[in-house]
């Protein structure tokens, strides 16, 4: 991350918190497609993940004062916003009943949906980490990141002991990193 | 435990991911601020995760920004109200102790201080960043420049080959005349077609108000070809004029007048070259 780019985000985060209405459309340029697609996979669903979006967006302003950059970057805290609002769309009771199937569910996936939740960030690679990732490795971590899955979850899921699920969370990340080569 | 042993002990990816509870998310959080290796470690644990959800991302649906947007707008509205109506008129702090208001001076002075050093730093980073977009335009026009340069030299060059591999195609060399040997022009000319080309030029620069004419010799006639200056050197190869019907025997290159002449000035010849040679 260069210097440049860490005054950006400084610059862009007072103007967010002083509610700043261009701040808040640049948010979106920047960060729009990414927290949609995040969305995207954890609801499999268009119409929800459009109304999730701008919940999110609403939280975002009304909480940015909470927000501390010394406590980790900003797409960290947005996402976090987003898994929450999106987690609790998905178990509110309302939204339940209106549905038949779990949303998180695999076999909800609708056809043309998927042609659209393809990964895209084709620059660093996303085949090969995609593809390289080991695939209890990367369950592990879309559960417990996308869907906000407890380790005990997790482990019913997946049918493994919790202790076998600590140590995939260990070795999912690091391989995550080398694949990503963050050093 | 030492660090190393807590760094590899799993607790920090079960961290990121948020695994842990509220307590054991606490400790990580100490252990952080106390241990720079740990924060370190866990910010890359970060961006991986963070690399890895932009991997998903997907274009949010046109139209989607406006809606959100008018939520926004909503937000700095319903603030805005808030702000004139609810808002409790500020209290005044009792003027009671003298080293209270002193304190707060000092303090706001100091702030001041901050805000002034804070400012000087901040303008001299955005100094430092224009003079790099700037430096960054230039290169790049530069750079365009460039490109089209060798786009058009490519451009030239294929035409070049087209014609050298048209086996319709005759070479004529055009050598100096006596008085300037060292000119040197080539044509390539179709018979059939009744078409030329000036394929390279290597004559003198011309005078001011002088510009050189091509010239074909037809059944022992001058018939105008266009003309040329050095500076469409890198136009080359060039179509000349169509060659009217007849026996081509030359080509020859003369010097003439601003918008050339009806006939050729026959001492001001550069440069020759006979079909038949």
């Amino acid at each position: 991350m260069t210097k440049e780019h860490l005054n950006n985000e400084f610059d862009l985060i007072i103007a967010l918190k002083k509610g700043d209405e261009t701040a808040y459309s640049y948010l979106y340029d920047q960060y729009g497609a990414a927290l949609y697609g995040f969305i995207i996979h954890m609801t499999k669903e268009q119409e929800l993940a459009k109304d999730i979006l701008q919940e999110v967006f609403i939280k975002i302003f009304q909480k940015i004062d909470l927000y501390d950059p010394q406590k980790g970057p900003l797409y960290a805290w947005l996402i976090q916003i987003t898994r929450n609002t999106t987690l609790d769309k998905l178990r509110s009771k309302q939204y339940q009943t209106n549905r038949r199937t779990l949303p998180l569910e695999e076999k909800n996936i609708s056809g043309t949906l998927e042609n659209t939740i393809q990964p895209k960030l084709d620059h660093i690679g996303v085949d090969k980490v995609l593809v390289a990732l080991d695939e209890s490795h990367k369950k592990v971590i879309d559960l417990a990141y996308f869907h906000g899955f407890t380790q005990n979850e997790i482990a019913k899921e997946m049918g493994l002991p919790v202790g076998t699920v600590k140590t995939k969370v260990r070795n999912a990340l690091i391989q995550l990193r080398k694949l990503l080569n963050i050093v | 435990m030492d660090l190393k042993q807590f760094i590899s002990s799993g607790v920090l990816e079960q961290y990121v991911l948020g695994l842990l509870s509220e307590k054991e998310a606490g400790e990580v959080m100490n252990m952080m601020q106390l241990h720079p290796e740990v924060s370190d470690y866990v910010h890359k644990l970060q961006t991986s995760l963070d690399t890895y959800s932009r991997l998903y991302e997907v274009r949010p649906p046109d139209g989607l920004k406006d809606q959100v947007m008018a939520g926004i707008r909503k937000e700095i509205e319903n603030r805005s109200d808030q702000g004139q109506k609810g808002q409790p008129v500020p209290i005044q702090p009792p003027l009671a102790k003298y080293s209270r208001l002193r304190k707060l001076a000092v303090a706001a002075a100091f702030i001041l201080l901050c805000s002034i050093g804070l400012n000087i730093y901040l303008s001299n980073q955005i100094q430092v960043a224009r003079a790099k977009v700037g430096t960054l335009s230039t290169q790049s026009e530069q750079l365009k420049a460039e490109n089209q340069r060798i786009h058009n030299q490519l451009d030239q060059k294929g035409k070049a080959l087209t014609l050298l591999y048209n086996p319709d195609i005759r070479r004529v060399t055009m050598n100096g005349v006596k008085q300037h040997t060292d000119a040197k022009a080539m044509i390539y000319w179709s018979a059939n077609k009744q078409t030329a080309f000036l394929a390279n030029a290597d004559l003198p620069a011309t005078p001011a108000g002088k510009v050189y004419q091509l010239w074909a010799i037809v059944d022992g006639k001058p018939v105008d070809l266009g003309l040329f200056t050095p500076k469409d050197q890198v136009n080359l190869p060039i179509e000349l004029k169509k060659i009217q019907p007849g026996s081509v025997q030359a080509f020859a290159i003369t010097l003439e007048n601003q918008g050339g002449s009806p006939t050729p000035t026959m001492d001001q010849m550069y440069v020759m070259g006979s079909t038949s040679s």
